[in-house]
């Protein structure tokens, strides 16, 4: 073995903070939720200003009371109401998120690797080499030799 | 000159940091994070790295990844491209995670560094994976040359290399590519036996010696087919992991005629069979890759790294089969000693630096490369929690202990930097008499947690390790497992077999009955002065005691949790635990003196199965 160094304690206390009471979650803010409430119901209502005098003033519609209801449950009940609601959005967007990479990952998967894939291995091009070879000596491979250049290189 | 190695994003994520070629600092994040296999960026490990080099300011030299992601990636679409239509599922679970994350580790890196503090250099290096593993073999080691073997799951597509190193230049020869890899099919194993993949592998090998190799034909004829050369090939059709999220296949479970194993659930003899066919067959394939590198290579000593190379009993197979004259296996030969190999491969290979080597100490420092807490430190932290401590002189500190060692008490020991690597050394370790009938059982059960067939493993004086084992040589690092001399042994009587496996563990099967396994054999760590002057004394004193030289040996964790780093953890992991007494540097901690008393604190059942 080879010089055996100390720890520095300088080092230690970067990593053991135990003065420093445990971290929890943050406490909902009412002031933050009051804030970022009023801003998302504001930005709701142009839209739906500008639905209404441009496209549709059905949907206009739709989206000025989705607007007033987050703007107005912002105001009045922050911690409650508000984020009940902001709740159902995100889980909605968790959900919308996860059905667009099924639609279109799915089709990606079917229309290209699938045919792909079928077609190198008709022409015996499987990088899995899911077969054994009896007749042969060894299974080793060659490999690539190592080059400075190389490391810069995430392939 | 500062040379930043990262391993993260898969598993067991760690840094490493080397000032002009020399290890400074490395350590896993998961014991940072108290999230066992955290593979999250290695924040808080960098953080250390850098503060224990004394650079938390400054611009490092060099940053290197401890693997290729395009690679990676490369691999990734080509086994959907061989599997499809089959394997929707593994594509719709790890295709939107490299678009979304591991496509972009460089910036990712750069962003991570810079939280941490630290400035990246403009360009960041990435190695091979197991170009990482084999330069964590060679490069430390105390070889001028060597032949290197690794072995792991997979990396990029290689699962197995065969290189070799002279002087400051490594070079990879030959590879096996995946899907035929000797670390799946073993995890495969563990899989089917109901433990936990790329976690529990050790427990399968702990497992072997109380089976019969009654499948090894079977893997051998179906599973596997093996070169004389110990390169091989899988037949996939047993095997989930191509097109599935699983391990095994229906072929698989129709082999061996039943469904996997559910955790938790009672271990059988099959279990018991099973795992020892697999470790034959493992043992076998091991072997003979030693056996080619050998003739390829022409070297006389073998490096050896990847998880595969944490199977110490197929090591110590290696060892008595005479082929090389010489051993050594980088201690975190897993994935977080990818960090370090990373780093030197870059110090040595790329920018060309001189190595030297004197034949005889490695430059692992004994794997302390961690965190050390000073006195004052430590006393601050148990002054603010109220605990009961005593202070011990340095002159008193080993004999106080190995007497209360003798006294059959169970010791939570820490001091000194702390281990890089799965292995406690003597620095995060929970401690015991060896000789103690009992011992196995209550540190199984009331201490750590486990299944009660796990055997424990022994630290050694060095020049005492021939009088216990058969070992001509010294095994630092845990990573050897060796016969315990004939003479110590007790016979079997007979019936073993027929016993359920708590009964058979509790056979006394020595005079060390604590650390020898059921076949007789112990997984050996030698502790020299030079290495780790502490533990050294305390073996010493213990051994001036009661004239054994052997302690039992076993990380500082319950099950499910990382091994403790900093004092607080080690207080709460003692506090939680039927352990005696608690050693934090020069201070001795009796469980009935802290406030709560001798209550368990909390449940173990909170631990998940590791």
């Amino acid at each position: 073995m080879t010089g055996l160094q100390p720890g520095r304690p300088e080092a230690a206390e970067v990593i053991w903070r135990w003065r420093e009471p445990p971290k929890k979650n943050a406490e909902p803010s009412a002031s933050k939720a009051r804030i970022k409430g009023t801003i998302q119901g504001g930005v709701g209502l142009g839209v739906a200003a500008a639905i209404y005098l441009l496209w549709s003033q059905t949907i206009g519609t739709v989206v000025f009371c989705i607007s007033t209801t987050i703007l107005l449950s912002a105001l009045a009940s922050p911690l409650g109401l508000y984020r009940i609601i902001e709740g159902v959005f995100v889980s909605l967007g968790n959900h919308t998120g996860r059905a667009l990479t099924w639609l279109t990952l799915v089709p990606l998967f079917y229309l290209f690797f699938l045919p792909f894939g079928l077609l190198f291995r008709r022409g015996r091009r499987d990088r899995m080499k899911r077969f054994f070879e009896p007749d042969e000596q060894s299974y080793w491979e060659p490999h690539k030799a190592f080059s400075a250049a190389d490391h810069e290189r995430q392939f | 000159m500062h040379v930043l190695g990262i391993s993260c994003f898969y598993h067991d994520s760690a840094a490493c940091i080397l000032r002009d070629g020399e290890i400074i600092a490395a350590a896993q994040e998961e014991r940072f994070t108290r999230i066992k296999h955290d593979s999250d960026f290695p924040a808080n490990s960098v953080r250390y790295c850098l503060a224990e080099a004394g650079i938390a300011d400054s611009k490092l030299d060099a940053v290197v990844f401890y693997d290729k992601p395009i690679l990676k990636f490369h691999r990734i679409l080509e086994t959907h491209f061989s599997a499809a239509p089959a394997g929707l599922r593994l594509f719709m679970n790890a295709v939107p995670v490299w678009l979304r994350e591991k496509l972009w580790i460089e910036p990712e890196i750069r962003s991570a560094l810079e939280q941490c503090g630290a400035q990246a250099p403009e360009i960041i290096h990435f190695a091979e994976h197991h170009e990482s593993h084999a330069a964590s073999a060679f490069y430390p080691s105390p070889f001028e040359d060597a032949a290197v073997v690794t072995i792991d799951g997979v990396g990029e597509w290689a699962t197995a290399t065969l290189g070799v190193g002279e002087g400051n230049h490594l070079s990879i020869l030959e590879q096996v590519s995946f899907p035929h890899s000797l670390g799946l099919l073993y995890s495969a194993f563990t899989y089917f036996t109901g433990f936990k993949v790329n976690s529990a592998e050790y427990k399968l090998m702990g497992l072997a010696p109380y089976g019969e190799g009654r499948y090894t034909d079977l893997i051998k004829e179906n599973l596997i087919d093996i070169k004389e050369d110990g390169s091989f090939r899988l037949d996939m059709d047993y095997f989930g992991y191509l097109d599935d999220l699983v391990m095994t296949s229906g072929k698989f479970e129709q082999l061996f005629g039943r469904p996997p194993r559910k955790p938790e659930s009672p271990i059988t003899r099959q279990e018991m069979d099973i795992a020892k066919s697999i470790q034959e067959v493992t043992e076998e394939v091991v072997l003979k890759i030693a056996q080619h590198a050998r003739q390829k290579t022409g070297k006389q000593n073998l490096c050896l790294a990847g998880g595969v190379a944490l199977n110490c009993v197929a090591n110590g197979r290696i060892l008595r089969a005479g082929i090389f004259e010489d051993l050594w296996i980088q201690p975190a030969a897993g994935d977080a000693g990818g960090a370090l190999g990373a780093a030197l491969s870059t110090w040595y290979n790329v920018l060309g630096n001189p190595r030297k080597t004197d034949g005889r100490h490695d430059q692992m420092q004994g794997s302390y490369l961690g965190p050390e807490f000073s006195r004052d430190q430590i006393k601050e932290y148990l002054d603010a929690q109220g605990c009961g401590y005593s202070e011990l002189t340095d002159s008193d500190w080993a004999p106080t202990l190995a007497k209360l060692i003798a006294d059959e008490n169970v010791i939570g020991l820490v001091q000194g930097r702390m281990e890089f690597g799965p292995r406690a050394l003597g620095n995060r370790s929970i401690i015991g008499d060896p000789r103690s009938t009992k011992m196995q059982s209550v540190m199984n059960q009331k201490i750590k947690f486990r299944e009660d067939f796990r055997p424990f493993a022994p630290s050694c004086l060095e020049e005492r390790v021939a009088d216990y084992f058969d070992l001509d040589r010294a095994s630092p690092y845990m990573l050897l497992v060796a016969p315990v001399r004939e003479d110590l042994r007790t016979p079997a009587e007979g019936d073993e077999g027929e016993l359920e496996i708590h009964e058979w563990t509790n056979r006394a099967r020595s005079e060390l009955p604590a650390i020898t396994h059921v076949d007789y054999s112990a997984r050996v760590q030698s502790v020299n002065a030079e290495s780790n002057p502490r533990f050294y004394d305390l073996l010493r004193a213990f051994d001036d005691l009661t004239g054994c030289a052997v302690l039992i040996n076993t990380s500082f964790n319950v099950r499910g949790e990382p091994i403790v780093c900093t004092p607080e953890d080690a207080y709460r992991c003692f506090m939680r635990t039927e352990m005696d007494y608690l050693v934090l540097g020069p201070f001795l901690l009796a469980k009935g003196e802290q406030p709560g008393g001798n209550s368990v604190q909390s449940h173990p059942g909170e631990n998940s199965p590791d």
